[in-house]
């Protein structure tokens, strides 16, 4: 019996990668949809970080101690504290028609430092631009393994970039449907309704 | 005893050489781009909501400590130092309470061995004292070594977690080796005695007595889970010392761990307690506690023995 349910304790836990208490990194997210002639080309993420890791990562890059990043400095930050995330989907979970579309094309990135507070801004393009008037869109931004607790900015999580005001609208909810991080959380998806124009 | 220690040392000097990056995602997978999103089942209500609180509560914790130990360093110290010890504290505890391989193995071991209460307390804080220094350790390196290798890397260097599973994996592997020999001990007859209880040597008694938990093996199984410091315990002291405020750091830091101890010890405690209970229940008759005793002995070695190799396995 004590057998039984060790083994039925330790085999909940052997599945891929080492489970950990996390999280231990905080993002806060702004997400822009940029469009052109009424389709969407991209997600331009503004990501800003917690203090106490954003601190680690200004220290481990702003090599002059000026705080700012310059180019080489920005150059550093991507390939040292960014590139690694498009193994993870850059924790962007997009749907289009109910099927997910991996993201993998970064286009700029830029990491600033506001009042002691480390940024990223970057934008990921779809692989084929779409009409969400015609297909349904919803966008989550959230990691799996929750390493990473993404929070989507309280006052201004959505914006829009090439649009006429009010030719989309969002709606944020939760995601019960495919929980993370042991079950224990509904992470939130972002969805259009855009009118036909 | 000499060859396990040797072993250990290998293990040990393992980690000085080898340093790639592990499981945080800004410093790279290391298996690789993830495959089709696994689907996970949603947990049971009451647990999920309970989880979330605490995820609410480190988020607040976090940004908390951030902010007093800011105040520390413009010389504001002892209130925000108080606070944030408290803080520290509680975060401890609650991030201690998380999904994690230490608890399994905690609790693994005091399920297969007899044990006295203060036992579990005492691992608790064993392996927080191992988390401590190794944090500390770990964070000195990154200062002196690490500098250009980016990451939040220290904290998942491979080679400490190879070193933390692989010993995990070898006390169970020495733990199901000895309740073997043990069994065959029995077989062929003769008493075996392990000095559990001031009776042991009258002849004629092998009653339903557990294995004993030997000191040496609770300590190197307290060693195997400690020495992967969780990246929160990295993380503060690194933060200090880019503040300035380095002693506040390891204050905070020991605090954590403290916390910590709180948790994993309530649950050796727990686990003692939970097989004290179903011995009593079974042992009425001596062959009924003997084959309780021999499962546990064979259960929490196997576990143990699981979740190492399982680890070390995923880990390489």
């Amino acid at each position: 019996m004590i057998a039984g349910a060790g083994a039925g304790l330790a085999a909940l836990h052997l599945g891929p990668g080492a489970p950990g208490a996390h999280p231990h990194v905080w993002i806060t997210s702004v997400t822009t949809f940029v469009f052109e002639d009424r389709r969407l080309f991209g997600l331009r993420h503004r990501w800003e970080f917690d203090e106490i890791f954003g601190s680690f990562v200004i220290q481990e890059h702003d090599a002059d101690g000026n705080g700012a990043f310059d180019a080489a400095e920005t150059e550093s930050v991507k390939d040292k504290a960014f590139a690694s995330l498009r193994d993870y989907g850059y924790f962007t979970h997009l749907r289009i028609d109910g099927q997910p579309v991996p993201l993998t094309e970064i286009v700029g990135f830029e990491a600033e430092i506001e009042d002691g507070v480390l940024a990223y801004e970057f934008t990921l393009s779809l692989p084929e631009p779409v009409d969400p008037a015609a297909t349904p869109l919803a966008v989550g931004v959230y990691d799996e393994e929750y390493y990473v607790e993404v929070l989507l900015d309280q006052d201004d999580p959505v914006r829009f970039a090439g649009l006429p005001n009010g030719a989309c609208t969002f709606e944020i909810e939760e995601d019960a449907e495919n929980p993370i991080y042991f079950g224990m959380v509904d992470p939130l998806s972002i969805s259009l309704s855009c009118g036909t124009s | 005893m000499h060859r396990l220690r040797m072993l250990v040392a290998v293990l040990l000097v393992g980690l000085a050489v080898c340093a790639s990056a592990g499981a945080n995602p800004f410093t790279g997978r290391p298996d690789g781009p993830a495959a089709e999103p696994q689907s996970v089942e949603p947990a049971f209500a009451p647990v999920a909501a309970v989880g979330r609180a605490l995820l609410t509560f480190q988020r607040e914790a976090n940004r908390l400590i951030g902010q007093h130990m800011r105040a520390i360093r413009d010389g504001e110290t002892s209130l925000p130092l108080l606070i944030a010890l408290g803080l520290a504290f509680t975060y401890g505890v609650v991030h201690a309470l998380g999904p994690g391989h230490g608890k399994l193995v905690v609790v693994s071991y005091f399920l297969s061995r007899e044990a006295q209460i203060g036992r579990g307390l005492w691992m608790g804080l064993q392996i927080a004292t191992f988390h401590v220094i190794s944090a500390l350790v770990v964070v000195m390196l990154a200062d002196l070594l690490l500098r250009q290798a980016f990451g939040g890397a220290p904290a998942e260097v491979a080679g400490v977690r190879l070193a933390s599973y692989g010993l995990i994996a070898l006390i169970g592997c020495v733990m199901l080796v000895r309740a073997v020999r043990r069994s065959r001990l029995r077989q062929q007859g003769v008493q075996v005695l392990d000095g559990c209880c001031e009776h042991d040597r009258v002849p004629g008694h092998d009653h339903g007595h557990g294995r004993p938990a030997r000191r040496a093996e609770q300590g190197a199984l307290s060693l195997g889970v400690g020495l992967v410091p969780c990246t929160g315990a990295v993380l503060i002291p690194l933060y200090a010392l880019a503040n300035d405020i380095l002693l506040a750091g390891v204050l905070l830091v020991t605090t954590i761990a403290a916390g910590m101890a709180i948790t994993m010890g309530a649950l050796g405690i727990l686990s003692i307690v939970a097989r004290g209970v179903v011995a009593a229940r079974i042992a009425t008759s001596d062959s009924g506690g003997r084959r309780l005793a021999v499962l546990g002995e064979y259960g929490g070695a196997l576990a143990i023995t699981a979740i190492g190799a399982g680890l070390f396995w995923a880990a390489l």
